[in-house]
């Protein structure tokens, strides 16, 4: 508990700063699908996507309430979520490369202490983040959504919120699985960023790509799969399932290595 | 100087007769490289002990070892007789531990690292004894709230040695403690180590100034490349580099033959320098005929003795 309030002490601002953000982003885009929406430019917006993203999409997002669900699946979120949860994950590296595990760890701490922190962080953080894009849809379809306009289904709206958070918090673990390795912060955040790139590209051409489709599997994002979901499909048991063991794997797999390594 | 005053709850080691630090055979090798080789002493409670050796010798991968931050290769360490892999929680419940280099929060205040670092501990701090090492040391509660990004080098030490001795534990793994701090300082922190040593509290230590190590230490580990090749007290060694005795002479004077474990380093007209092994009782005889003027005997330095364990085998 000790370690946890002290590295969210250490980075509170860019929590805060992160929630803030977060939470403008759900604004931002109910704002922008508003407008679209009382111009009815979703239909002109829809004519303007490509083939491969129209087959891809199924225009899910084409309408205020897909847009608004977008906001769980947008690129930006995206990148900005597993990032964040690259820098958590990646913590214990950081501690050893700054030197700061011969301080704490030369006190009766266990080492699987430092471990618990990164993971209660990941789950603190992640949660925070989800809380704020949920505090930020539910604040902005009330305050800003057209009155006659349906917004999304809450239920679609928590299941985009539940995949995305298991997604981040898969990448979360990676990470961690990584930075328990690692001597330098740099290296293992780099390595787990372009593994996450190359997955990301895996699933895609997946998505796209019959042949690919078998191989793409081993991408965690393969289980991420915001469209359908978009559409009002219910969250498929098995991404749930799959992310939620990459999460427990990544974690064990991060005890272990850090138990048995020189710090 | 007045004591220090005691903290509110101190850590006291096992009652038990057991060292408080015991290696034994302890090895750690990297690939081909052997860091630290068959290393085995026991470190008294209440003894100030130096541990000393070139850049690369082994000294701090001994000393975290202790702490379970490295994993040996061969043989085991304890402290206070616990195991310092399998029961690394309790053995390390008793030490207070300065690392060669800080791992110190450039964001982070003076403050707000002795606070984190004081709950991490499993002793209570207690502010009159952590203000007293704050004076001593002479890092001024002002500096202790700005942050460490705007700290020197000798007041990052200073914070460092702070963190190590808030929790007055039993004993004290200190690498390198004078490294960058002025002469007053070094001073002031000599004085705390034999405050420290009179309460009982247990010192091991690594160090390069040889001065420092002369002046505090009871006993010293010398270690090159890895393997331990001189252990004994300061004293002992001290008799190992024998005393020097210059004679200064009225008028020119006839070379004389010398008992034996003594020999000329000089022998000038009227000036001899003759290096002895053992007392001088055994040369005033042989003085007492000749026109001696005056007499001089000069304790070796530890320093002299010590280079050539440093480098090559000894004698």
């Amino acid at each position: 508990m000790i370690l946890l309030a002290h590295s969210l002490r250490r980075q509170r601002v860019l929590f805060i700063a992160a929630c803030v953000l977060l939470f403008a982003f759900q604004i931002l885009l109910i704002l922008v699908a508003r407008g679209l929406e009382w111009s009815g430019g979703f239909i002109e917006l829809g004519n303007l996507f490509p083939a491969f993203l129209q087959e891809l999409t199924n225009l899910a997002m084409m309408s205020f309430g897909g847009m608004v669900s977008f906001a769980y699946t947008h690129p930006v979120v995206l990148v900005f979520l597993i990032a964040m949860a690259i820098g958590i994950g990646t913590e214990p590296a950081g501690e050893i490369e700054a030197k700061f595990v011969d301080l704490a760890l030369a006190r009766p701490l266990p080492r699987r202490s430092a471990i618990n922190r990164s993971i209660a962080l990941l789950l603190v953080a992640t949660g925070a983040a989800l809380g704020s894009m949920l505090l930020g849809t539910w604040s902005g379809l009330l305050l800003l959504a057209p009155a006659s306009v349906p917004g999304p289904a809450p239920r679609v709206i928590l299941s985009l919120a539940a995949n995305l958070a298991l997604a981040v918090l898969a990448w979360g673990a990676i990470a961690l699985t990584l930075g328990s390795l690692a001597r330098r912060r740099a290296a293992a955040a780099g390595t787990t960023g372009l593994l996450a790139l190359a997955m990301f590209i895996l699933d895609y051409v997946g998505r796209l790509w019959e042949p690919a489709r078998g191989v793409s599997r081993l991408s965690p994002f393969h289980y991420f799969s915001p469209f359908p979901l978009i559409g009002g499909a219910p969250l498929p048991g098995r991404d749930v399932v799959t992310l939620a063991v990459i999460f427990l794997a990544g974690c064990v797999a991060a005890h272990v290595v850090y138990a048995r390594r020189d710090l | 100087m007045p004591d220090l005053a005691r903290p509110e709850r101190s850590l006291e080691p096992p009652p038990d007769d057991v060292p408080a630090v015991a290696l034994r055979h302890l090895s750690k090798s990297y690939g081909r490289l052997e860091a630290v080789r068959d290393v085995s002493l026991d470190v008294r409670r209440g003894e100030v002990f130096g541990f000393l050796g070139l850049n690369g010798a082994g000294k701090t991968t001994t000393l975290r070892m202790l702490l379970d931050l490295l994993r040996p290769s061969a043989g085991s360490a304890a402290l206070f007789g616990f195991d310092c892999q399998r029961e690394g929680r309790r053995a390390r419940a008793f030490v207070g531990y300065l690392p060669g280099e800080l791992g110190l929060y450039p964001d982070l205040s003076g403050e707000a690292h002795l606070g984190v670092l004081a709950r991490l501990s499993s002793a209570l701090v207690n502010p009159t004894y952590r203000g007293e090492l704050l004076e001593r040391l002479e890092l001024a509660p002002a500096d202790l709230r700005r942050r460490v990004r705007d700290y020197s080098s000798g007041m990052k030490r200073k914070l460092g040695i702070i963190q190590a001795l808030q929790a007055d534990p039993p004993l004290l793994l200190l690498d390198e403690p004078t490294e960058g701090l002025d002469p007053l300082v070094q001073r002031a922190l000599n004085d705390l180590l034999f405050e420290l040593r009179r309460r009982g509290r247990t010192v091991f230590m690594s160090s390069h100034m040889l001065s420092e190590v002369e002046r505090v230490c009871d006993r010293i580990a010398v270690l090159r490349q890895g393997e331990i090749v001189l252990l004994a007290t300061v004293a002992e060694v001290r008799r190992r580099g024998g005393r020097t005795v210059c004679v200064h002479l009225a008028r020119e004077t006839d070379p004389i033959v010398l008992p034996p474990g003594m020999t000329f380093i000089e022998r000038g007209p009227a000036r001899w320098q003759i290096r002895l092994a053992g007392d001088v009782g055994a040369l005033l005889p042989i003085l007492a005929n000749l026109p001696v003027r005056d007499l001089e005997i000069v304790e070796p330095a530890l320093e002299d003795v010590l280079q050539s364990f440093y480098r090559k085998e000894p004698a």
